[in-house]
């Protein structure tokens, strides 16, 4: 998924488009050799030592990994994918939303 | 192999809600490597000893120099723990969380043991609350419940709530010392934390965490306002989704594994 994500994150650059992780690995030092080698440059909430036991993942009830919300820029829930998203219905749903904000 | 593909598995045992896992985990301070720093570089050092010794335990002859090796493994944070007492001495509080992940290494007898953890949580929760790292305190203050007791660990979250505004630092503290109080069947006094989170921080994380399937389904469906999530990013610093308003937003939990 990262070559998916990074296409995104370069193809929206200068449009209102954000890609934010919740991290789920326990060895922050490990992951960030990861993140630099791997060159994922968008931001992440850490999820704390305890990996997939972490107090993000816990209290929104992640069933499993990857799992993707899309959210509007309204704040509002529109996508919710368990597993990785097919990326042409993940390009769709984002530049739909996209479309629908206001003043660009 | 596909780092990211689905798993399951991994969080069959995660979703279900307990007190923190018993399992002891290195305070995630000291997972973090910093460069010129005191601490980082004490950790480093000690890290070494045991890597040292546990190569030459390996390669020992006999059993006899094996467990005389493994002793002097074992020793090592008693060897170590005078000069992180000088580094909280002068205000490290990570050497201060180190001293009581490793109190038990230390300290043989039990009641000194007690004695010793209450004093450095005590000084945890008064002077180091603000700190990126206190939630890792509080798991492991709630993880020490047996050993601390009840009344002790009531008294240290109170103190880490007296005049406490950050709405993180009293979540979290409600929420690890009622799972704290609740792991050593003090479940009233425990359920009475929950109660006060519940009361405080109603729509927050930490009064999710009592309850994460009600909370997904009244406030994780499409057409749902997403929640708040405000924590420290893999660089320590601390940010919030809401800050997002006005962008579409990607929002993947993700882990590479």
């Amino acid at each position: 998924m990262y070559p998916h994500e990074r296409s995104l994150v370069k193809r929206l650059a200068d449009e209102p488009f954000a890609l934010i992780g919740v991290n789920s690995d326990g060895d922050l030092g490990k992951l960030k050799q990861r993140m630099t080698k791997e060159n994922i440059t968008w931001r992440s909430f850490w999820n704390g030592p305890r990996g997939t036991g972490g107090p993000i993942s816990r209290a929104w009830a992640i069933e499993g990994w990857p799992t993707v919300f899309l959210i509007d820029h309204a704040g509002v829930i529109q996508n919710k994918w368990l597993g990785a998203p097919p990326e042409k219905e993940l390009d769709r749903a984002i530049d739909a939303l996209l479309a629908a904000v206001p003043s660009r | 192999m596909n780092p990211r593909s689905l798993l399951l598995a991994v969080c069959l045992g995660a979703a279900a809600f307990g007190p923190p896992a018993p399992g002891r985990l290195a305070p995630a301070a000291l997972a973090v490597p910093d460069s010129g720093d005191a601490y980082a570089e004490l950790v480093a050092q000690l890290d070494d000893a045991e890597r040292e010794l546990l190569v030459a335990e390996k390669a020992a002859e006999d059993d006899g120099e094996r467990a005389k090796l493994r002793a002097e493994r074992r020793a090592l944070p008693k060897r170590f723990y005078a000069r992180f007492a000088e580094l909280a001495d002068a205000g490290e509080g990570r050497a201060l969380l180190w001293m009581a992940s490793n109190q038990r290494a230390v300290t043989e007898d039990r009641d000194e043991v007690r004695a010793k953890l209450v004093e450095l949580y005590g000084r945890l929760v008064r002077e180091h609350r603000a700190q990126p790292w206190f939630e890792d305190v509080l798991a492991e203050m709630s993880g020490d419940a047996k050993t601390i007791g009840a009344d002790d660990l009531e008294k240290l979250g109170e103190a880490a709530l007296a005049g406490a505004e950050d709405a993180n630092v009293r979540g979290a503290t409600l929420y690890y010392v009622g799972a704290g109080l609740v792991s050593i069947d003090e479940k009233e006094r425990g359920e009475a934390m929950f109660r006060r989170l519940r009361a405080e921080l109603g729509s927050s994380m930490w009064a999710a965490l009592l309850d994460p399937e009600a909370y997904a389904e009244e406030h994780l469906q499409i057409g749902k306002t997403v929640p708040e999530i405000e924590r420290a990013d893999t660089d320590g610093v601390a940010f919030k989704l809401s800050d997002y308003r006005g962008k579409v937003v990607m929002l993947d939990f993700w882990g590479d594994w």
